[in-house]
């Protein structure tokens, strides 16, 4: 009975460490930045630098629910700036919106085609297409401007950042746990075979969870022009890894399975930025803050990897 | 009396608990040198898990080992091996990929070792050598081991242990797939350990099997140790009668031989698929218990697959009569009601890390809906009631998969399809690996379904089971159907195995 209840709390610690992690976070460097890093000021620019990853991290976690990597995110972002810039510029601004985000489903429902139609794994598909992308990238810098239609500036405010975060985050949410899209996505994950067996349409659900995280490609493609104005190849470079760091610092099993949540994205985030908007404030350069962040990140793989689903350490 | 010097293993209150499972109670064993040693006992008795832990494939949760006179504790199978235990695995023990020799010294490269370079010859010119003293000389050591039949790879991997030189073997239920040539094999190598003074434990079904071998033969049932019986002692009833421990009555399978089937719900007609079988028909009534026989290759858990979508036909169709449609892929399946548990229950038929109402809901999301979202509420309503009409025994519902026993794992997967009020369920091996008390339950629960004019098909490589609940029984062979029975008394299982071989 003792060991039961000992294992029973070691599970419930390893799935709100994360969560502690953050406050802990935040706690120490308020004290060491004197009470600066939680000025409302300092605050709103937290919020408003998270604002784009997190929701970068909603739309991965659905495709990484089903246990699928991505690591095309970011340079889908950026084709996805190139096609809004060039169609506002060239027919309409109010085609921006909508451009961006149809760039982003039609990009990532294209490495799902080739996924499940070549029975290729999507990893490296993801690659592929990312190699891809830059390609493209690279020509259309050259022969066309890449610039925010003037008219969509407006854009760019700290609330519109925060809103359309919060907004992804609470549909994010409902669709992961409340509907069928994620719990068989989050079954896929668990055990394909088993979903194959239970009667579930895997591919339209791995189809549909690309349909999501490209949505969410689109939409960071909107906030990455509103903040930026511009784009170019350098554009959400290195975005893929970032959300891939964020999501395991909060928790995310890479697998994916029925433990995958909403929040792991949104927990490392905020991690992150306070760690690195506090260490700033205390004078720390960006070397150290590039290794603090990688000493955490390591330890947070280290305490909450599952150990018992994998037993074989390759 | 055997002296105390003459004792070689000592094992004390051994114990193995997987989360809620007590799979070895409290055991104590002694082995002495030069006997072989069998231990039976049903599915989740706990021989297997006791000797895994003898062989460093489990950590004991509480317990200690002395080898030897020393005190024993092995980190792994490999360091048990060095240690002096090798075990040989029910399963697969030998890697693909690799030639036989590269098999068989595993882990000893270093005696071919010059210069930190192996010399292949030298080692292939060992194992032949090896194979030879054997008596085998139809596979050498150069050849590469995915070729070998599974028997074949089973004596590289006795030789892979021997060459080790243990003072105790496990044969892990190692003979069950072997024919009449491998089994004499194992037992001349059981008998030339023994004349050296070393020992073997041996882990088998078959009863005769045992009572030829055995000096010693240790009873375990659910967990604990029952009897320990001397040479003379060895009889199969006598055997039986401890592993079950209670009188086996007559009501275990069904007791009625009546046929109250009514209308045809679904109809296989000459479902062919090339490699797997072969022009198969047969109809599915109401009611009806639909038992499929054979070998293991026989294509009959193919034919589950194909029959519940998961494989497409090269030829024929299914045709459910009530929906008036053809099944072509298991989403037609599901919406016809229809259901499908896996013989490889635990890879294939329910994830296990995931709760129990995750599993549970997997089949039925539409009833946990309310209006756009599915709600939490619901889905525990459902999976409480299908704990309580199945009795599964878990601290509750959000507890993981993984971690129930191997019977209650069943009744999760079986849950899962009554919790989408399926019509037809197509079990394959539905009791395989499941203790006696859980058996029962499933049969009762089986009888009860045909009651409510549920349709079963069910695959079975155990006789009794077959002859015992269907109410048609259809022996495969080779992927075709070669015998039908209807149920009535007279039916026996000679009649049974004639069309199966």
């Amino acid at each position: 009975m003792n060991r039961e209840i000992k294992k029973i709390n070691g599970d419930k610690v390893k799935e709100y460490l994360p969560a502690a992690g953050l406050v802990v976070v935040i706690l120490l460097f308020t004290a060491l930045t004197g009470g600066r890093m939680i000025a409302p000021t300092n605050l709103l620019l937290i919020m408003k630098q998270s604002a784009m990853q997190i929701i970068a991290c909603v739309g991965v976690t659905f495709v990484l629910a089903h246990g699928n990597l991505d690591f095309s995110f970011g340079a889908n972002i950026a084709i996805s700036c190139a096609a809004g810039a060039i169609v506002g510029a060239n027919v309409s601004y109010l085609l921006f919106l909508p451009v961006c985000i149809l760039t982003g489903i039609l990009l990532e429902v294209f490495m799902c085609f080739i996924h499940l139609s070549c029975k290729v794994p999507a990893i490296v598909v993801s690659w592929a297409l990312m190699f891809f992308d830059q390609g493209i990238m690279t020509t259309l810098v050259g022969k066309f401007p890449m610039k925010l239609p003037e008219e969509l500036v407006f854009m760019d405010h700290t609330w519109f950042y925060i809103i359309m975060a919060v907004a992804v985050c609470l549909i994010g949410w409902y669709l992961l746990d409340y509907t069928r899209l994620g719990k068989y996505n989050k079954a896929i994950g668990s055990n394909i075979v088993n979903a194959r067996f239970s009667g579930i349409p895997v591919n339209k659900f791995k189809y549909l969870a690309y349909v999501v995280s490209g949505v969410s490609v689109g939409i960071c493609a909107i906030i990455c022009m509103a903040r930026g104005r511009t784009a170019s190849t350098l554009t959400a470079s290195g975005a893929a890894i970032d959300v891939l760091i964020a999501v395991v610092l909060g928790g995310m099993s890479l697998g994916g399975g029925t433990k995958t949540r909403i929040s792991a994205g949104i927990i490392g985030t905020l991690m992150l930025e306070f760690l690195t908007n506090g260490l700033t404030m205390v004078g720390a350069d960006n070397n150290l803050i590039g290794m603090v962040k990688g000493l955490i990140f390591l330890t947070a793989v280290i305490i909450t990897f599952d150990r018992k689903a994998v037993q074989v350490v390759i | 009396m055997e002296r105390k010097s003459d004792v070689l293993l000592q094992a004390d209150h051994m114990r193995k608990e997987f989360g809620i499972t007590k799979a070895v109670k409290d055991i104590d064993l002694t082995i002495y040198r030069g006997e072989v040693r069998t231990l039976i006992g049903e599915n989740g008795s706990g021989k297997s898990t006791l000797s895994n832990m003898f062989a460093g494939v489990y950590m004991p949760t509480e317990g200690t080992m002395t080898l030897r006179g020393e005190p024993y504790k092995p980190e792994n199978i490999i360091d048990a091996r060095m240690k002096g235990i090798g075990l040989v695995v029910q399963e697969v023990g030998t890697i693909d990929g690799l030639t036989v020799a590269e098999n068989m010294f595993m882990g000893r490269e270093k005696r071919f070792c010059s210069c930190g370079l192996v010399n292949r010859r030298k080692m292939m010119e060992a194992a032949d050598k090896a194979l030879a003293d054997n008596g085998i000389d139809h596979f050498h050591g150069a050849d590469l081991i995915d070729k070998l039949t599974f028997e074949d790879r089973k004596l590289v991997e006795v030789i892979m242990v021997m060459e080790a030189d243990p003072d105790i073997m496990i044969f892990d239920e190692s003979t069950t797939a072997l024919s009449r040539k491998g089994r004499d094999l194992i037992y001349k190598i059981m008998e030339m350990q023994k004349k050296k003074g070393k020992s073997i434990i041996f882990i088998s079904h078959d009863l005769d099997e045992v009572t030829m071998v055995s000096d010693r033969v240790t009873v375990m049932r659910d967990g604990d140790y029952i009897a320990t019986l001397e040479k003379e002692e060895i009889t199969p009833e006598r055997m039986r009668n401890l592993m079950i421990g209670r009188e086996l009555t007559d009501n275990y399978y069904r007791t009625d031989y009546e046929c109250t089937c009514g209308d045809v719900v679904l109809q296989v007609k000459d479902l062919t698929k090339e490699g797997m079988f072969e022009d198969v028909s047969f109809d599915i009534h109401e009611g009806e218990i639909v038992g499929i026989g054979g070998l293991t290759e026989c294509g009959m858990h193919e034919l589950c697959k194909a029959v519940f979508g998961i494989y497409s036909v090269d030829k024929g169709e299914i045709y459910h009569v009530g929906a008036g449609r053809k099944i072509k892929s298991t989403l037609d399946a599901l919406e016809s009601k229809m259901g499908y548990l896996s013989k490889n229950r635990e890879v294939e038929a329910m994830m296990p890390s995931a709760s129990i109402r995750d599993n549970i809901m997997l089949t039925c999301y539409d009833k946990a809906k309310k209006g756009m979202i599915l709600s939490p509420r619901k889905e525990k309503e459902i999976t409480r009631q299908q704990k309580d009409k199945l009795s599964i025994k878990c601290r509750d519902m959000e507890q993981w998969g993984r971690e129930l026993s191997g019977g209650n794992k069943q009744k999760v997967v079986i849950a899962k399809w009554l919790a989408n009020d399926s019509e037809i369920l197509i079990m394959d091996c539905p009791t395989r690996g499941i203790d006696i008390g859980v058996k029962a339950a499933i049969y009762e629960l089986m009888n009860e379904l045909k009651k409510q004019k549920k349709a079963i098909i069910m695959v079975s490589e155990e006789l009794p089971e077959l002859i015992g609940m269907s109410d048609v029984i259809y022996i495969m062979k080779d992927g075709k159907i070669t015998g039908s029975f209807q149920r009535n008394e007279m039916v026996t299982e000679h009649d049974v195995i004639k069309h199966m071989i």
